[in-house]
């Protein structure tokens, strides 16, 4: 009793210290940010600001040369290749991850090592865990932007320097996330498996696997919501997709184009939400 | 009806789906895209990955990162503030709870969905992009393109979290003669507060790596240096710099787990 109360006592201060901290730490911030922008910040709560907006947003409708979007539809329908291969890359980069995510997922998990799945415990494999963690979780700390500008060192521009900068950060996150849920797993199917006689790969294909395999297909479905948001943005740097005529339309101040590009954009998350929740029917129907 | 049950019961059907959906998009990836390794590609690749041993250390160069790593921290603390603020009331307004007529609840509801899913659905780094060429090129600029998608994904997880509480406490606050915002205030938001504080900390990280980003349209922070490094091909450079954000997040994802975890138990 004495002790949960310790606990409890322990995880208040936790809390409100961190609550403290963190506002602390905006205030700081706000000050830094409104002391850096001081020159903008008079210009920025003024009509001028509302003008500019209305003037920018009528350009990318494209009211500016009298051709508003609705008038654009072949332009719109041209744009379609682009859409379909940045659909493309977020496809192969998911697919890519989910593989690479679910073949080293279990060398990450805590109890793979010791004497959880198994039954005896491996110290040479408490090696590998530290490896492939920390492989994780610098895969996973470098955003996608920053990995493509640096795979444009090497790689041909074009949709796979796309791909493999979203796969190698997504490979970061889904292990992470992958190796969460076995370590948070439920042990009563593996531990009588074990007492009937099961070793090996017997435990983690017919007790491991089975159990946890909807929980990573969730994961890669949110993941590809994600990444579909991404590729854009990846796109911008290694000349793929959407993303390439995004940043070219942006240099040439062809505003109208930015919009229907928007527009596309738009779409795109809405069919990848769509498709999600469609394949999500088959992971959530019960027995 | 029965038929379409049946249907998504067949888990093999979904492995086929995502199977030849994976192959079907490579092979046509590999029938545009060719060439892989650019040029003189594979020496670049190994004279990038052999300076993992020549990390720039130089006190000047740990000074600079520090400050970056600073800058990176305060634009994404400011963008987070500002979300949460501007998230709160839209969440409450948006869970459907708190407005008793139905048919206003039923509008407010739909076109603050509406309003969350498409400030969701477009990235920051797009955001900023749009704002910069509105007003300019200034921190500030961070700071909203932070706050605007931001707001999309905590105001649709506060109105969910707001929903989803048990229903009980409420129906006996209600029953006892409450109005239903007073059923939201004294209610449902402390029900809610440590489910929405937890997944607060949880987005703290993805923040801390989308203030990291902001680079590419010249804000400063970890990422600016990272490309200017880049830039100027002093790969010992980008590797302090990759190292330091690592760090940095590394140690944010632990203090958010420590207070998950003191939340949950």
């Amino acid at each position: 009793m004495n002790k949960l109360s310790d606990s409890t006592v322990k995880n208040k201060y936790i809390i409100r210290i961190s609550l403290i901290s963190s506002v602390i730490l905006s205030i700081i911030s706000w000050g830094y940010v409104l002391f850096e922008s001081r020159y903008s910040l008079p210009g920025l709560f003024s009509l001028h600001t509302v003008t500019e907006t209305k003037e920018f947003i009528s350009k990318l409708m494209g009211f500016e040369q009298n051709l508003s979007l609705a008038y654009q539809f072949n332009s719109w329908f041209e744009l379609r290749h682009l859409a379909f291969e940045t659909l493309l890359m977020s496809i192969c980069s998911i697919g890519i991850a989910g593989i690479i995510a679910l073949t080293t997922c279990i060398f990450a998990s805590r109890n793979f090592h010791d004497d959880t799945i198994f039954g005896y415990s491996r110290p040479l494999l408490k090696l590998v865990y530290f490896i492939v963690r920390n492989i994780y979780s610098f895969t996973r700390a470098i955003p996608e932007l920053i990995l493509a500008i640096i795979l444009m060192l090497f790689l041909t521009p074009g949709i796979w320097v796309a791909a493999i900068a979203l796969a190698i950060h997504n490979v970061g996150v889904l292990g992470k996330l992958y190796s969460e849920c076995i370590e948070d797993m439920d042990i009563t199917a593996l531990k009588s498996l074990q007492s009937s006689g099961a070793r090996g790969w017997q435990l983690l294909s017919y007790a491991v696997l089975p159990q946890l395999l909807p929980k990573f297909l969730t994961y890669l479905l949110y993941r590809w919501e994600v990444v579909i948001r991404t590729t854009v943005v990846v796109g911008l740097v290694s000349a793929a997709g959407l993303g390439r005529e995004f940043r070219l339309s942006f240099s040439y101040f062809h505003y109208e184009d930015l919009g229907l590009l928007l527009l596309w954009y738009i779409v795109l998350v809405i069919i990848v939400d769509l498709l999600c929740s469609l394949l999500r029917q088959f992971i959530t129907v019960r027995y | 009806m029965k038929n379409v049950n049946h249907f998504f019961e067949h888990k093999k059907i979904l492995t086929l789906i995502l199977v030849s959906a994976f192959l079907w998009s490579s092979i046509r990836i590999f029938y545009t895209d060719q060439t892989l390794i650019s040029y003189d590609g594979i020496s670049t690749l190994f004279n990038f990955l052999w300076s993992v041993f020549y990390l720039d250390v130089t006190p000047e160069f740990l000074v600079i990162c520090l400050k970056a790593v600073v800058q990176t921290i305060l634009y994404a603390f400011g963008g987070l503030s500002l979300a949460i603020i501007i998230a709160i009331p839209i969440g409450i307004l948006s869970s459907g709870t708190c407005i008793y007529n139905k048919y206003v609840n039923n509008t407010v509801v739909t076109t603050l969905r509406f309003v969350l899913a498409c400030t969701r659905s477009i990235h920051e780094l797009i955001w900023a992009l749009l704002l910069v060429s509105i007003i300019g090129l200034s921190p500030m600029v961070a700071v909203l393109a932070l706050t605007i998608p931001y707001v999309g994904i905590l105001g649709r997880i506060f109105a969910e979290q707001l929903r989803d509480v048990p229903q009980q406490p409420i129906r006996l606050l209600l029953s006892n003669g409450a109005s239903y915002t007073k059923a939201v205030m004294y209610g449902r938001i402390p029900l809610a507060m440590p489910n929405i504080i937890s997944y607060i900390f949880y987005r703290l990280e993805c923040g801390i790596r989308s203030a990291a980003i902001m680079s590419f349209i010249g804000i400063q922070g970890i990422g600016y240096q990272i490309h200017l490094s880049l830039l100027d091909l002093r790969f010992g450079q980008v590797w302090t710099g990759l190292i330091c954000l690592t760090i940095l997040v590394v140690v944010v994802d632990a203090w958010s787990s420590i207070v998950r975890k003191a939340l949950t138990s």
